[in-house]
C-alpha cells in the first residue's frame, strides 16, 4: 500500500468516472463484469460492483445486498433507509460485516482487487470503495504428488493455490515462530511469492543472505518456484542443484525443522527448499518412516545406485577397451562371445545405446497418455531385443544401460538424476580418451567442482567435505530416531524450546 | 602477504598424511629393498625416527613465529638476502620434486597398465587436474584431500589386509644380511623420500588456524605417525609376500594386489589399489605446487598469487617430460641424489632456523645474562 | 585468455588425442595357456592356447559354443619374438592376463636355461604371476592339443588338474611364476615343480605324475621325482595339503589295503650341528580320517594305535626313500638350506659353498605321529 496515493490515482465520490475509468483500465477484457446497482428511496442511489466473472463464483456475488444489509439487517426491497454518507461512515470506521473486506482508495488498488478475485463495489458519492474476498477458485484436489510416491507416510501434497499450501505447513508445525514473509513479483504476473522459516532453526546469516539474493526478483515476472531457484542460485552454470524442490507437504516440514527457508509461490505447486547440500540428495521422508536397519540398508543401495548411474556405462569401456585384464576370466569369456560380430567399437555402442535409451526416456514423459504404452512396448523392443538380434548392440551392453537405467530411477530427487545423466556422458567419453585413468582424472575434477560450489553461502559438500563425523549418522547410515532427536544435527533448535515433532528429516 | 583461509587443525593433519604419504605409497619399499635387503622396514623404522625430529623443529618454528612461513622465517631470523637465497634453493628443490612426482605417475600407468601412451598424455592431463585444484584455494584443497586420503588408506589397507594368506613371516629373516651399511643406506634413502620432506611443510603452516595450536601439534604428529605406520606396515608386508625377490619387484603394493586370489571373487584388485597410488601423487603434486606458488610469490612479494600457478605448473610439465632419459637416470636421481638435496636443504634449513630460533628466545629472556626474575 | 576459450581449447585437445593403447575386445586374442618347447636351429618354439569366441547371439544360444580353443605354434629366439609372430599371423594381437598355466617340455628344461624364457613372463605387465608352471614329458605342445574332458580350454583344465592333485592326492605342489620368481633368488635355487605326463591308454589327457626339481643356479631341469616319492617330499616341505595313504594289509599284492585319508599334515625339520656334519630331525604331524577299511578293525583303542602306528611306519619309510632319493642326486629342493640361511645364518655363511655335498652327507631321523580323528559314517570295521 503506498502511502500517499498520487491524486489522479484516487477514487473520486463521482461514481461514474471511476466507473469511466476502470472501464478504460479493463478494456477488451469481456470476463471483467461491471454490475450497475440501484437502492435506496426510490433506487435513487448507484452503486457498482466491478468483479472478474473468471475468477470469482458468481454464486458469491451477493455482496451488495450484504453491505446493506449491514447496516440495517432486516431491511427487505429497495433499502429505503440507507444513504451513502452512511454508508460511507459505517464502513469508513470500519464497521461490522459478515464478511471481511478491504477499504481502497485508488484505481490501482482496485484493479488490483479485481484481478486478485475481489469483488469491488463503488458507492456514488463516497470517495472510497470496498473489496470483499468471494469465494475461490477450484483449483486442483489435495492428492497424493506424482513424482515423490511412498510407501509408508502421508499422501498430502501441494497444490497450485497458496493458500493450502500455507494452511498445511501451519498445520504441521502449530507454532508462532514458522514466519511467513511475502512479496510481490512480476509487473504481469503481480504473483505473491511467500518464504516460510521457522525463526529459531534457521541461520540468521543464510536467512539475511538470502533476502539480499531476493532483491530485484519484483521486477522479473517470475511464473514458478524455478524461476526464484535461478534468481537466487550461486552457480548457473553447473548442472548440480543447489536447491531441492518437494511437493510433500512432510519433507517441507522436515526441512523447516532442519534451518532450512521455504519458497512457495501462487500457482506453483511445487516448493523450493534452500539451501540444499549435496548430502540430502540421498534421502527422503520415507527413510524416517521405516525401521532403522532397513533405512540404512536402503541409503547404502542409493549410494551404490549414485555410483552405478554416473559410471557404469564408463566402467565397461574403460575395462573392455583399455584394461581387459581387470574382467575375471569366465566373465570376460561370456563378453568375447558376446562381442563378436558387433561392428562398433565399445564407446560408440554404449554412445548410441545411452542415447536412445535417453530418447526413450525424454519421449515416455512428452507423450500423450493414449500412445504411452505402445510406446514402452516398442521402446523395449528397439532397444533390448532388436538391437541384439540386429548386431548393433551386445547383450552385455543392453544389460548395463538397463543397469544405469534403473539405478537413476531409484534416485530420489528428480534434479540430481538430471545432473548425473549428464555427468554420465563426460566420463564415457574420458573412459574413451584414456581408460581408468581419464575416468579418474575425470572424477578428481568433477570432486573440485562440487567441492567449490556454494549453496547460500554455505559449501555445497558439506558432511563430506569438510568432513564431519557427526553429520554421518545420517547420510551414510540412519541412525536410530532416538540418537537423532537427542542432538539433532541443527542445534539452534533445542535451544529454543521444546522440539515438538519430526526428526531431522529433509 | 598474509594468508587468508585458514584451515581446521583436523584438516591440517590430513594435509599431513596427504603430503608424506603421497607418492611414496607407490614406490616404497622397492628402493630400500634393493638397497638394504631385508632390513629396508628397519631401515623405514629408523628414518620415521629422523622424520620426527625434523617435524618437531617444524611444529618449534610454528610456536615460535606463528603464522610465519618458512621465507618470512628466514626473513625475520637471518635476513632478506639469506632469505632470497634460501628461497630460490626452495624453489629450486620443488622444480626438480614436482617434475619427479607426475613422472612417478605417467611412469607407473606406462609401465603397469598402458605401455602404448606416450608419457606427455599422463603427465598433461596430472598436471591439468592438479593446476586446477590448486588454483581452487587451500581451503578446497583441505576439504578434497580429507576424504580423498581417507579413501587412499581404505583402499591401502584393504589390499594389505585381503593379502594376509600371501604372508610368509620367515621371509623376514635373516634381519640384517648384509650388516650395518645397507641398513644405513636404506636409511639415508628413506630419509629423503618421503619422511625428511616434511620439512617443507612449514610453508603451509601459516594456513593453520591459530587458535589451536596445542591441539594442532597432537594431531600432526598421530599424523605423521599414521604415515609411518603404514609405509612400514607396506614394507614388511612386501619383504613377508615377495622375500629375497623383494627388491626386484616394482611398485611392490601393486604387485601384491596382483597376487591376491581369494575365492573367485577377490581377484584381480590391482585397479583398487592403482586408484589409491594415483590418489597419493596428485595430492603431494597439488601440495607442492601450492608450496612452490606460495615461495615464489613470497619471493617476489606479488599481490596477485594465482598468476604464477599456470606458468610454474606449465613448466614443470616440460621437466617431467625432459628431466628423466631412462629408469636407471631416475632410480639415481630419486634416489641417490634427491635425498641428499632433502637433507642438506631442507632438513638442515628447517634445524637452523629452529636453533636459531631457541637461541634468540634466550637472547631475549636473558638480555644482560641475568635471568628475568632476579630482582 | 577468457575462460571459455581455454575450456573449448582443452575439451578439443582432449578428444583429439589418439587412442594408443585403445583395443577393442575383439582385437585381442586371449591366450589360455602356453607352452615353450625346443624349436629348430636352437630357437624357441611357443605353443599358444588361444580362446576362439563362438558367436551367440541372446536367446539362440541353445546348442552352446563349440568352437575349439585354437593352437599356434610358432618359433623365433626369443620369447617375445615368438608372441609377436603369432599376433602376426593370427590377425589379433595376444593378451596374456587370462593365461592360466605355462608348460616347458622336459627336453628343453634339461639343456636350455628357463630362466631365460621366463623372464619374459614375469617382466611383461600383462602375465600375472599366480600363472601356474609345470614341466611336461616329452613335447609341451601336444599337451595343449589334447581335447579338454570338462572345462573349455586346456589351460582351465590343467589348472584345475593341478589344483585338485594337490589338494586331495598330495602329489603336486602349485608353483606360481612369482614363486619361482622368489625361489630364484633364494639362498638354495632349487624348485620343484608339478611333472605333468600324459595318460598311455585312451582318453589321452594329462595328469600329474610326480615332480621335476629345477635347480634355478643353472636354470634346468636336475631329475625328476616319481609319483611314489612325491607325496613324502612335500611331506617334508610342509606342503602336503591332503591326500590318501594307502596300507597294505599283507605281502602278496592281493591282500588288499585300508587308506587313510590325510587332513592335516605339519612338518618341521630340526637342523643339529655334531661334529661338522648335519643331522636333521625331521617331525611330521598327521591328522586324519578313515578312507576305506579292509582288513584292519579301529574299534578299540589298542587297536586304533596299532593302525596310527602302521601309518606312521609307513610314512617314516617313504621319507627315509624320498631322503635317498634326494640325497643321492644331491639336490635340496627340501628348503632345508633356505632355512639354516633364515635361522643359522652364521652356519650357513660356513657351509654355503659346499651345500650340495654336505646334504648328501647329512643323517636324517624322521619320527612321525598320527592322530585319528574318526572313521566315517561306520564304526571301524570293515563293511
Amino acid at each position: 500500500m503506498t502511502p500517499q496515493a498520487p491524486e489522479a490515482d484516487r477514487l473520486s465520490a463521482d461514481m461514474h468516472a471511476n466507473r469511466r475509468r476502470i472501464e478504460h483500465v479493463f478494456s477488451e477484457c469481456f470476463d471483467i463484469q461491471i454490475q450497475p446497482w440501484h437502492y435506496g428511496p426510490d433506487l435513487g442511489h448507484a452503486a457498482v460492483s466491478v468483479y472478474c466473472r473468471s475468477i470469482v463464483n458468481e454464486k458469491d456475488v451477493h455482496t451488495v445486498k450484504q453491505t446493506l444489509q449491514s447496516l440495517v439487517p432486516h431491511e427487505l426491497g429497495q433499502a429505503e433507509s440507507i444513504s451513502p454518507e452512511q454508508i460511507g461512515r459505517y464502513f469508513g470506521q470500519r464497521g461490522v460485516s459478515p464478511q471481511p473486506y478491504r477499504l481502497i482508495s485508488t484505481i490501482g488498488e482496485a484493479q488490483n482487487d479485481v484481478l486478485e478475485g475481489y469483488v469491488v463495489l463503488i458507492f456514488d458519492g463516497w470517495d472510497q470503495a470496498i473489496s470483499y474476498l468471494v469465494g475461490k477458485f477450484p483449483k486442483r484436489q489435495v492428492t497424493e504428488p506424482v513424482n515423490e510416491p511412498v510407501v509408508h507416510g502421508p499422501r498430502e501434497g501441494t497444490i497450485e493455490d497458496l493458500d493450502t499450501n500455507l494452511g498445511m505447513l501451519r498445520q504441521r508445525l502449530k507454532t508462532p515462530r514458522l514466519k511467513m514473509e511475502s512479496l510481490t513479483v512480476g509487473d504481469n504476473v503481480s504473483s505473491k511469492v511467500v518464504y516460510v522459516y521457522l525463526a529459531h532453526a534457521v541461520d540468521l546469516d543464510m536467512l539475511a543472505e538470502f533476502r539480499r539474493r531476493l532483491a530485484g526478483i519484483e521486477r522479473c515476472d517470475a511464473v514458478s518456484t524455478s524461476y526464484v531457484e535461478q534468481w537466487i542460485e550461486d552457480h548457473t552454470w553447473t548442472p548440480f542443484p543447489q536447491h531441492r524442490y518437494t511437493e510433500r507437504t512432510d519433507t517441507a516440514a522436515a526441512a523447516l525443522l532442519d534451518g532450512k527457508i521455504l519458497v512457495l509461490m501462487e500457482n506453483s505447486p511445487t516448493v523450493l527448499i534452500c539451501p540444499a547440500l549435496f548430502v540430502e540428495f540421498f534421502g527422503t521422508s520415507e527413510d524416517y518412516y521405516v525401521r532403522t536397519s532397513f533405512a540404512t540398508l536402503v541409503r547404502w543401495l542409493r549410494i551404490l545406485a549414485y555410483f552405478m548411474a554416473a559410471s557404469l556405462p564408463s566402467l565397461y569401456i574403460a575395462i573392455s577397451t583399455f584394461h581387459p585384464e581387470l574382467f575375471p576370466t569366465v566373465l570376460l569369456l561370456a563378453v568375447l562371445d558376446s562381442r563378436e560380430g558387433i561392428p562398433f567399437p565399445a564407446f560408440f555402442e554404449a554412445m548410441i545405446m545411452e542415447i536412445s535409451f535417453e530418447l526413450l526416456r525424454e519421449a515416455g514423459i512428452r507423450l500423450p497418455r493414449p500412445v504411452g504404452p505402445a510406446v514402452s512396448i516398442v521402446g523395449a523392443l528397439v532397444i533390448g531385443q532388436a538391437a541384439i538380434s540386429a548386431k548393433i548392440a551386445s547383450p552385455i551392453m543392453v544389460i548395463v544401460v538397463a543397469l544405469t537405467g534403473i539405478a537413476s530411477f531409484s534416485i530420489p530427487h528428480y534434479d540430481m538424476g538430471i545432473a548425473l545423466r549428464i555427468v554420465r556422458f563426460p566420463l564415457m567419453v574420458s573412459a574413451g580418451i584414456l581408460g581408468l585413468f581419464g575416468m579418474m582424472i575425470a572424477y578428481l575434477l568433477l570432486f573440485l567442482h562440487l567441492t567449490c560450489l556454494h549453496t547460500l553461502g554455505r559449501p555445497y559438500l558439506s558432511g563430506l567435505a569438510p568432513l564431519k563425523l557427526r553429520d554421518m549418522r545420517d547420510i551414510l547410515i540412519r541412525a536410530p530416531l532416538r540418537t537423532l532427536m537427542r542432538s539433532p544435527r541443527n542445534r539452534r533448535l533445542n535451544g529454543g524450546g521444546p522440539a515438538r515433532e519430526g526428526a531431522g528429516s529433509r | 602477504m598474509k594468508p587468508r583461509e585458514t584451515v581446521t587443525s583436523s584438516q591440517m593433519a590430513f594435509l599431513a598424511i596427504a603430503f608424506s604419504i603421497g607418492s611414496s605409497i607407490v614406490y616404497i619399499p622397492s628402493p630400500l629393498e634393493q638397497a638394504a635387503g631385508n632390513a629396508a622396514w628397519l631401515s623405514l623404522a629408523a628414518s620415521f625416527g629422523f622424520g620426527l625430529l625434523v617435524l618437531s623443529c617444524v611444529l618449534y618454528l610454528n610456536r615460535t613465529h606463528p603464522g610465519q612461513s618458512m621465507v618470512e622465517c628466514c626473513r625475520s631470523l637471518l635476513g632478506p638476502a639469506p632469505a632470497a637465497v634460501a628461497a630460490v634453493f626452495l624453489i629450486a628443490m620443488l622444480f626438480f620434486a614436482l617434475p619427479a612426482i607426475v613422472a612417478g605417475i605417467g611412469d607407473f600407468q606406462t609401465s603397469i597398465v598402458m605401455k602404448e601412451t606416450p608419457d606427455y598424455v599422463f603427465n598433461s592431463f596430472s598436471f591439468l587436474a592438479v593446476v586446477l585444484t590448486v588454483r581452487a584455494g587451500i581451503l578446497v584443497m583441505a576439504r578434497m584431500f580429507l576424504l580423498l586420503v581417507v579413501v587412499m588408506l581404505l583402499f591401502s589397507f584393504t589390499v594389505i589386509l585381503l593379502a594376509l594368506p600371501l604372508y610368509r613371516p620367515e621371509y623376514l629373516l635373516p634381519l640384517l644380511p648384509g650388516g650395518m651399511k645397507p641398513l644405513l643406506h636404506g636409511t639415508f634413502i628413506a630419509s629423503g623420500f618421503p619422511f625428511g620432506e616434511i620439512a617443507l611443510f612449514t610453508m603451509l603452516m601459516p594456513y593453520a588456524a591459530n587458535s589451536e595450536s596445542a591441539k594442532l601439534n597432537r594431531r600432526l604428529y598421530a599424523a605423521y605417525s599414521a604415515t609411518g605406520v603404514t609405509l612400514l606396515l607396506s614394507a614388511v608386508c612386501s619383504t613377508m609376500t615377495f622375500g629375497p625377490a623383494a627388491g626386484e619387484v616394482q611398485f611392490a603394493l601393486f604387485r601384491i594386489s596382483y597376487e591376491i586370489q581369494i575365492g573367485e571373487l577377490f581377484q584381480r584388485m590391482e585397479a583398487i589399489i592403482g586408484i589409491a597410488l594415483i590418489l597419493g601423487s596428485y595430492m603431494k603434486a597439488c601440495l607442492f605446487l601450492f608450496i612452490l606458488n606460495r615461495t615464489a610469490v613470497e619471493l617476489l612479494r606479488l599481490r596477485d598469487d594465482k598468476a604464477l600457478l599456470f606458468p610454474l605448473s606449465f613448466v614443470c610439465l616440460l621437466l617431467s617430460l625432459t628431466m628423466f632419459r631412462n629408469p636407471a637416470d631416475f632410480n639415481h636421481q630419486v634416489y641417490v641424489i634427491w635425498p641428499f638435496i632433502v637433507l642438506s636443504t631442507g632438513c638442515t634449513l628447517v634445524f637452523l632456523l629452529s636453533a636459531l630460533a631457541w637461541l634468540s628466545r634466550r637472547t631475549r629472556s636473558f638480555p644482560n645474562g641475568r635471568s628475568e626474575n632476579a630482582p | 585468455m577468457n575462460r571459455r576459450a581455454a575450456a573449448a581449447l582443452l575439451a578439443v585437445a582432449g578428444v583429439l588425442s589418439g587412442c594408443w593403447d585403445q583395443r577393442e575386445l575383439n582385437e585381442l586374442a586371449f591366450v589360455q595357456a602356453a607352452a615353450i618347447e625346443e624349436g629348430e636351429g636352437g630357437n624357441i618354439r611357443l605353443t599358444a592356447h588361444v580362446y576362439h569366441p563362438g558367436e551367440t547371439s541372446g536367446s539362440e544360444s541353445g546348442g552352446g559354443r563349440n568352437k575349439e580353443p585354437i593352437n599356434i605354434a610358432t618359433e623365433n629366439a626369443t620369447v617375445f619374438g615368438a608372441s609377436r609372430d603369432t599376433s602376426v599371423e593370427l590377425g589379433r594381437i595376444l593378451q596374456w592376463s587370462h593365461m592360466r598355466v605355462l608348460l616347458i617340455g622336459e627336453g628343453f628344461a634339461r639343456t636350455h636355461d628357463i630362466r631365460n624364457v621366463l623372464d619374459f613372463f614375469s617382466r611383461d605387465h600383462e602375465p600375472r604371476g599366480t600363472i601356474a608352471i609345470m614341466v611336461t614329458k616329452g613335447s609341451a605342445g601336444d599337451y595343449l592339443r589334447l581335447h579338454p574332458m570338462i572345462e573349455s580350454s586346456m589351460g582351465r583344465e590343467l589348472s584345475k588338474i593341478e589344483n585338485q592333485t594337490h589338494r586331495y592326492a598330495g602329489k603336486s605342489t602349485m608353483v606360481t611364476l612369482t614363486g619361482v620368481e622368489i625361489a630364484a633368488r633364494e639362498a638354495v635355487k632349487t624348485v620343484a615343480l608339478p611333472y605333468v605326463v600324459m595318460r598311455a591308454e585312451k582318453p589321452r589327457s594329462p595328469q600329474i605324475g610326480g615332480l621335476a626339481v629345477v635347480d634355478f643356479g643353472t636354470g634346468k631341469l636336475r631329475q625328476v621325482i616319481p609319483p611314489e616319492h612325491a607325496p613324502f617330499v612335500l611331506m617334508i616341505k610342509n606342503r602336503y595339503a591332503g591326500g590318501i595313504l594307502n596300507l597294505p594289509c599283507g605281502r602278496n599284492a592281493g591282500a588288499g589295503n585300508d587308506s587313510f585319508d590325510v587332513g592335516k599334515s605339519r612338518a618341521r625339520v630340526k637342523p643339529r650341528f655334531v661334529r661338522g656334519g648335519l643331522k636333521l630331525d625331521v617331525r611330521v604331524d598327521l591328522e586324519g580320517s578313515i578312507g576305506e577299511l579292509v582288513c584292519s578293525k579301529v574299534i578299540t583303542v589298542s587297536q586304533t594305535d596299532a593302525f596310527t602306528r602302521n601309518v606312521e611306519r609307513k610314512v617314516e619309510t617313504g621319507i627315509q626313500d624320498a631322503f635317498e632319493l634326494l640325497q643321492r642326486n644331491r639336490t635340496d629342493c627340501l628348503d632345508i638350506g633356505n632355512g639354516l640361511s633364515r635361522f643359522h645364518p652364521g652356519q650357513w655363511k660356513k657351509w654355503r659353498s659346499d651345500w650340495p655335498d654336505r646334504f648328501a652327507r647329512a643323517s636324517v631321523s624322521v619320527h612321525v605321529n598320527v592322530r585319528l580323528r574318526n572313521t566315517g559314517l561306520t564304526a571301524g570295521k570293515k563293511l
